[in-house]
């Protein structure tokens, strides 16, 4: 079953521009007005407990696109259903069945502690007294909060505030979490402990995640499917592991001397040096114009080898080349 | 019923927030109260020396004050997220409220406490005790005194919401948003002996500032049903033209992703 349905959507934004050539007080009263296609003509199907991630460079849409997902913006075409509700009419309703986080926003009573935020959001959700203290625990224990759950929120540290606003929008056991950039400023061990904390959530609780995010570590570690959008368009939606597949068209070669590396003899067409130094060489190899044994071939002719590591590339590379190819 | 119980809770908890920071919560009481002690005895004085103005004693101004102040104090204190409307707009901040369940404008005015208007309701009070006691006030003039403070809060709340509301439409909403709302509450506390004519009427119907302050005054003086009649469809007009306005506004809410721009 499709939780996410999205057919056709697009979102225009109107801003007045100033005729150069003329003074202050035409402008002023000669307004003209510009269109800007944030959005444009976008479809997306995603089913039930996917994992998504919605991405593309600043500017591309994502963020439009989301706050038209959550009931925030009215589409200027198109329609969306989700859950089965049109978000604009239904807002009441699809908050119940949605969960959101914006990583550079707070929801939380800043001088209190968690649980009396939770409290208030349970209270919001209709939930009573039992279910809201039940649900806190269940929370607390999946999430681990304990440790901090009777601190002031300003108190706790970035990663731990980040845990608390993500088990506060589970509150009322939504179907479907957005998050926006959930792993912005966050050091590498409290960004692995929250990617395994959602990857826990879709898989025990069974919640849909829509992510966006520049980090290429919370794709790769959370999403299966990514849908990558420019220019208000979707570019590609496909799955992460097929993504990586598809775009990797070079393969980096890390080759280390036996000795050291004294000469650096010009390479065949499609391999390139990307370092040279006298204990290691990194020769990029673009495989649409050499394969990777004939690459090897050509580097053992070269060179008195004593290791030889393979890399694929990077998704982070992957996805930089889609967004200068469009 | 969800959407009042939300907002009472909103209310608790936004308060045991403040009050968490117990020392400045005190510190901003007491000192919102001494400072508009301040403004008292100035006008105290002023109506000593000058006598009766169009009717009006010189412990009128302490009725004044009791009405104005006393209905400032109750919106502002748990109210007071209407007056951060501008700001809620400007760093998209607004899109929580639409993010959640019950009612966004319940929602939004109870998102915050002012600590500094509980000192302005305690000023409120003490002016309102010091006005009925030294007037010699009937049963009858208490309850009269009580039915036109909830009145008075009523389009207290109105035009301040109108005022703010006024910010979906300007890129520098807080600027004019905060200038219209200055009119209304600076004119409310002036004396009331001093406006006549066609300023009063601009400041009971256009700007109501003489409908939250000396029109009350006015009326526990001497009554006239006309005139309560009057201040009860005002209050009417701008409540249902300040919420119509609010939500026909919201629908123009961009939620841009504008933080961290100017001051």
């Amino acid at each position: 079953m499709n939780i996410i349905e999205v057919k056709n959507l697009s979102k225009e934004y109107k801003y007045n521009v100033k005729d150069e050539k003329r003074g202050f007080l035409y402008n002023l009263f000669n307004r003209k007005e510009k269109i800007v296609k944030a959005v444009d003509d976008i479809s997306l199907s995603v089913k039930e407990g996917e994992t998504i991630a919605f991405i593309g460079p600043n500017g591309a849409g994502k963020s439009t696109t989301i706050k038209m997902l959550t009931g925030i913006l009215y589409p200027t075409k198109g329609s969306i259903k989700i859950c089965g509700l049109t978000p604009i009419k239904d807002r009441n309703k699809l908050s119940f069945k949605i969960g959101t986080v914006f990583g550079q926003r707070s929801q939380l009573l800043p001088n209190l502690p968690l649980t009396e935020s939770m409290e208030m959001f349970g209270v919001m959700y209709d939930m009573d007294k039992e279910s809201i203290k039940k649900r806190i625990k269940e929370l607390s224990d999946l999430f681990e909060l304990n440790e901090f759950i009777n601190q002031p929120v300003r108190k706790l540290s970035l990663g731990q505030r980040m845990r608390a606003e993500i088990a506060t929008s589970l509150i009322h056991s939504p179907r479907i979490i957005f998050l926006d950039e959930p792993t912005i400023g966050l050091d590498v061990v409290s960004k692995k402990s929250l990617r395994d904390l959602l990857l826990k959530i879709n898989k025990e609780e069974k919640v849909t995640i829509f992510l966006t995010s520049h980090d290429t570590e919370d794709i790769q570690s959370i999403c299966e499917r990514c849908v990558i959008i420019n220019h208000g368009k979707i570019i590609i939606d496909t799955l992460t592991k097929k993504l990586i597949k598809d775009y990797v068209k070079n393969k980096n070669i890390i080759i280390t001397p036996n000795v050291e590396f004294i000469k650096f003899p010009k390479l065949p067409n499609g391999m390139t040096y990307t370092k040279k130094t006298k204990s290691q060489i990194i020769v990029s190899v673009n495989t649409e114009k050499i394969n990777t044994q004939k690459a090897l071939q050509e580097l053992i002719k070269m060179y008195d080898i004593d290791d030889i590591n393979i890399d694929n590339e990077s998704l982070e590379n992957i996805i930089r080349s889609i967004y200068e190819e469009n | 019923m969800g959407s009042l119980r939300l907002a009472v809770l909103n209310i608790k908890k936004n308060i045991a927030n403040a009050k968490e920071l117990k020392l400045s919560f005190m510190i901003t009481i007491f000192g919102m109260a001494i400072n508009n002690i301040s403004f008292l005895i100035i006008w105290y004085y002023f109506g000593k020396t000058v006598g009766i103005i169009n009717g009006w004693k010189p412990l009128d101004i302490f009725g004044l004050y009791g009405f104005s102040t006393t209905a400032y104090g109750i919106i502002s204190s748990v109210f007071a997220g209407i007056f951060d409307i501008p700001t809620y707009i400007t760093n998209a901040t607004l899109d929580n409220f639409l993010l959640t369940p019950k009612n966004i404008l319940l929602k939004i005015s109870t998102s915050k406490v002012r600590t500094s208007a509980f000192g302005d309701l305690l000023f409120g009070i003490i002016c309102f005790i010091v006005f009925t006691v030294s007037n010699k006030f009937t049963f009858i003039q208490y309850l009269l005194s009580l039915l036109l403070i909830i009145i008075v809060s009523i389009v207290f709340y109105s035009f301040s919401l109108f005022s703010m509301t006024v910010s979906f439409y300007l890129m520098d909403g807080h600027n004019v948003s905060n200038g219209l709302y200055g009119i209304f509450v600076s004119n409310s506390i002036y004396h009331g002996g001093a406006f006549t004519g066609i300023l009063r009427l601009v400041f009971i119907i256009l700007v109501p500032s003489l409908v939250v302050g000396a029109l009350p005054v006015e009326l526990v003086k001497d009554f006239s049903l006309m005139k309560l009649l009057v201040i009860g469809l005002i209050a009417i007009f701008w409540g249902v033209i300040s919420v119509s306005f609010f939500y026909k506004s919201l629908k123009r809410y961009d939620s841009n992703s504008l933080f961290g721009f100017g001051s």
